[in-house]
């Protein structure tokens, strides 16, 4: 006995050293952690248990063949994980990594818990030949499985290159990190060969590129401790699964330093920044925004409102002046299906002055984009309250949780505008032809548009046309809002809705 | 058209070039080195722009563009001084021709 425990334990030891001392002191050197030190740095200490350590390529020397799993716990609750080791073969994946990683896939779908895969490999393993693609295939199909059944989260740090992207795409949240993380179909080789483009891997397909212009990436990191804290801080606000809703927390009440009053403008013209009023409505603190460079003219994150989760979309009039565009619609759309999937109420707040106008919008495909909002939010069977604080202009009112598209609530400022455009196009559309008889007696044409604009802004931009239709339920003075917004989750908290059985609905794509 | 010499990797070409694409791609090409071209990123009426020789910190307000029934700021994304300014109050503002040049400093 004593001789069998003796090889395991050296056995044991000559995985833990996964790539070598030497390999461990170049990574080291470059500032960066190993998959182990990942591991340990993400979970709680001492609850990483690991499987599969003796995995290894027939007759080679490659500790756990590339690949670290195992189950540990964050914040007290069961987590999976697999972090690639690219100190064994760079984290190259071959079958039997690509099998470790699927089952523990499979080990979260029947532990119904959140799973979390590091990705850092040199891509497919050239010597594995078609085993690496039917690894691949592996994996993406159980991603597909696994969404909307347990959170994934993608945590990439180092090379994602090739086929290797689309797991971390198939993933319900992103996370990169400044200056390590490269995610590209083809790298800056192939695309100077091909294009005779020259490029930087960052600049191709780094961090800020993924988190600002690709909106790949949701969360982006300064550096790998920091995104691991993220990472712990998204799993705070999530369910464990799609069975269960998200754990409520002690009820911490807003900060009293701020008020919605003192932040909207009192012209409404003026923009402000929307994140100021989430605060006002959230528990201290507990605003975390997601995909924050990416489509800043709307604003999502997860806050708790008196102690719960809650998923909130905002238009942000501080950019584009919160309109809808392609890339917004994107954004929100996804947000709002992740939190329908797990169980996460959906606060809007609205203040939309309509879709962006323009060419090369309409061209790419700015209907089509635009239709997921709609879809997502009239799809969404968990309880939603919409406040509008300004505008809710024509389309974007309509997409942005109206009550028409499935709010259970719409709550008004007494400073909203309802109504199907602003006064200006309004008076150019209904004054047509007394604008064109001014114009042509060589009249004021403009003092005639200001008061008819002024007279539409009176008669429909506000909050009772809408009120008199019962398209809205209440107009609440800003202070009372939070208050309003909190009893009407609580109202809610056993919605139900039923739906016809099908396979399933087209989302716009 | 306007002619002009361009030297890539030591060898000299010369090629016609359109006046107002020129100004444009020579303020490109400047980019990293002194001046910032700053274009809106919404097109709408132009509310209020600096004057030419403003000097200006990185986040002042080069100009308001009233679009989408809202005043956008447009802030500076460097320090400097305003070199050339493209519109005036009251004119329409459009994607594709920038704001102001900022020599940076």
């Amino acid at each position: 006995m004593k001789e069998k425990i003796t090889e395991l334990e050296s056995r044991r030891e000559r995985a833990l050293m996964c790539g070598g001392e030497a390999a461990i002191e170049k990574r080291h050197a470059k500032g960066l952690l190993t998959a182990r030190e990942r591991i340990d740095i993400l979970v709680d200490a001492g609850t990483f248990r690991e499987t599969d350590m003796f995995v290894h390529k027939d007759g080679d020397d490659a500790p756990g063949d590339g690949v670290v799993c195992g189950v540990a716990k964050i914040g007290g609750k069961d987590v999976c994980v697999f972090a690639q080791d690219f100190t064994v073969l760079g984290g190259s994946l071959g079958l039997r990594h690509a099998r470790k990683i699927t089952k523990i896939q499979d080990l979260a779908a029947k532990m119904r818990c959140p799973i979390i895969g590091i990705n850092d490999s040199g891509g497919a393993r050239i010597q594995d030949g078609v085993d690496s693609l039917c690894g691949y295939g592996e994996i993406f199909y159980r991603n597909t499985q696994l969404s909307g059944l347990v959170p994934q989260i993608s945590v990439v740090m180092g090379p994602c290159a090739g086929g290797a992207a689309y797991s971390p795409a198939l993933t319900d949240f992103v996370f990169m990190v400044d200056g390590i993380s490269k995610m590209f179909l083809t790298g800056p080789t192939v695309v100077e060969t091909v294009m005779g483009e020259t490029i930087s891997q960052e600049d191709l397909g780094g961090a800020r590129v993924h988190a600002e212009k690709a909106g790949t990436a949701h969360f982006f990191a300064k550096n790998e401790k920091d995104c691991l804290a993220q990472v712990r801080r998204l799993l705070d606000y999530l369910p464990q699964s799609a069975d269960v809703k998200p754990e409520t927390k002690k009820s911490v009440d807003s900060p009293k330093n701020i008020s919605i009053e003192s932040i909207l403008p009192s012209d409404g013209k003026e923009p402000y920044d929307v994140r100021e009023v989430v605060k006002c409505l959230a528990d201290k603190d507990s605003f975390f925004e997601v995909h924050e460079l990416f489509a800043p003219n709307i604003i999502c994150g997860f806050v708790r409102m008196d102690g719960a989760t809650v998923g909130v979309v905002a238009n942000q009039p501080n950019y584009l002046a919160g309109a809808l565009d392609a890339d917004a619609a994107d954004k929100a759309s996804r947000f709002i299906r992740f939190c329908d999937a797990f169980n996460i109420p959906l606060l809007t707040l609205m203040d939309v002055p309509g879709c962006l106008p323009g060419v090369e919008g309409e061209h790419s495909g700015a209907v089509r984009h635009g239709a997921k909002l709609f879809y997502a939010y009239a799809e969404a069977t968990i309880p939603m309250v919409t406040v509008v604080l300004r505008k809710a202009y024509g389309g974007g009112y309509v997409s942005l949780g109206s009550r028409h598209i499935g709010a259970d609530y719409v709550f008004c400022l007494p400073t909203a505008e309802i109504a199907v455009m602003g006064p200006e196009s309004a008076v150019s559309v209904l004054y047509h032809k007394e604008i064109k008889a001014i114009v042509e007696n060589g009249g004021d044409v403009e003092a005639f548009k200001k008061e008819k604009a002024e007279e539409y802004r009176r008669e429909y931009a506000n909050p009772y046309e809408a009120g008199a239709k019962g398209y809205i339920d209440d107009v609440v003075e800003p202070q009372d809002v939070r208050g309003r917004v909190i009893d009407a989750f609580a109202s809610l908290s056993g919605k139900t809705v039923d739906r016809p059985n099908k396979k399933h609905g087209l989302t716009p794509a | 058209m306007k002619q002009i010499e361009i030297e890539i990797d030591g060898i000299k070409y010369k090629t016609f070039v359109r006046e107002d694409r020129f100004r444009a791609s020579c303020y490109n090409s400047m980019n990293e080195t002194h001046a910032t071209e700053v274009f809106p990123p919404i097109a709408g009426k132009v509310i209020d722009i600096i004057p030419v020789g403003t000097k200006i910190k990185k986040g002042d307000v080069l100009a308001t563009i009233e679009a989408m029934k809202m005043y956008n700021r447009i802030f500076s994304p460097v320090k400097g001084i305003v070199k050339e300014v493209h519109y005036s109050v009251g004119d329409n503002a459009v994607r594709s021709t920038s704001l102001v040049v900022i020599e940076k400093n």
